[in-house]
């Protein structure tokens, strides 16, 4: 397989745009699908200092890098959600990301802020640990976007993971849920200017 | 071939060389779902595999 653009050997090949491409071209691939979807979604304007939520991953960390390739402004925010070994891999992964680029890393520890981890705080609160997980680090993105004057919040997900959970959403019509998944949240009561994602 | 498979994590080895999409058929996963890595390097559907290659299937869809 050839790359699309160079005609060089390809590393990877994309169905669903049923195209291949090379490592550079790949990338800048990725970029300009990013450039496009920003234009197309009205999601940042080209002076915005933005906050991107990152887990560790590679959606996240993708999309901050992707962010800081197109010119933005942007730190990173990692939540440290104090479950065991994962959290301990995601933190260093994060830390490592934001040093190799000379990023700037916010980061919070729920233990050390709030005195709660996400074990704890979902017996406590008597949710599941995916509802304690998403409204504490909701909780902590607002607070941290307000905090240091950020216009906009980024969080990364591959489309996969949307798909699944759209899909889960609609089977159990969950009208809420249904109404903000969408690429742009706009600013509200204690929200910060804009969250996209 | 030795193959280091993810989610859950195991290795499963192969005989003789095989392309990235027939060895995927014999694992039966879905090609838009991993990335094939050989030594390192990312591969795609039609590269041919060598019998004493080391590859690595990583998932892209956490499923969470």
């Amino acid at each position: 397989m050839k790359c699309r653009v160079c005609r060089g050997p390809a590393v990877i090949d994309l169905r669903r745009h049923n195209a291949n491409f090379c490592a550079e071209h790949f990338v800048k691939f990725c970029r300009d699908q990013t450039a496009k979807a920003i234009k197309d979604h009205d999601m940042l304007g080209p002076d915005d200092r933005v906050l991107v939520a990152v887990s560790g991953g590679k959606d996240s960390l993708a999309v901050w890098d992707i962010l800081g390739a197109l010119g933005y402004s942007v730190d990173g925010l990692y939540v440290g959600l104090g479950i065991g070994e994962y959290s301990d891999a995601s933190a260093e992964a994060a830390r490592a990301f934001a040093d190799q680029r000379g990023l700037k890393l916010i980061e919070v520890d729920l233990v050390d802020t709030y005195g709660y981890d996400i074990p704890t705080g979902s017996k406590a609160a008597k949710r599941a640990p995916c509802s304690a997980c998403g409204m504490s680090k909701r909780h902590v993105f607002d607070e941290q976007a307000r905090a240091g004057g950020y216009d906009a919040l980024v969080t990364g997900h591959n489309l996969d993971d949307e798909a699944a959970v759209l899909f889960g959403n609609v089977l159990r019509w969950q009208t809420p849920y249904l109404g903000r998944q969408r690429p742009v949240l706009e600013a509200g009561d204690g929200f910060p200017g804009r969250s996209s994602r | 071939m030795i193959v280091h498979l993810r989610q859950p994590t195991r290795e499963v080895s192969f005989d003789g060389s095989l392309t990235v999409t027939a060895l995927l058929g014999k694992l039966d996963i879905n090609r838009e779902t991993v990335l094939v890595i050989r030594n390192g390097t990312l591969v795609p559907g039609d590269e041919r595999l060598g019998a004493d290659d080391v590859i690595e299937i990583r998932p892209v869809v956490s499923g969470g």
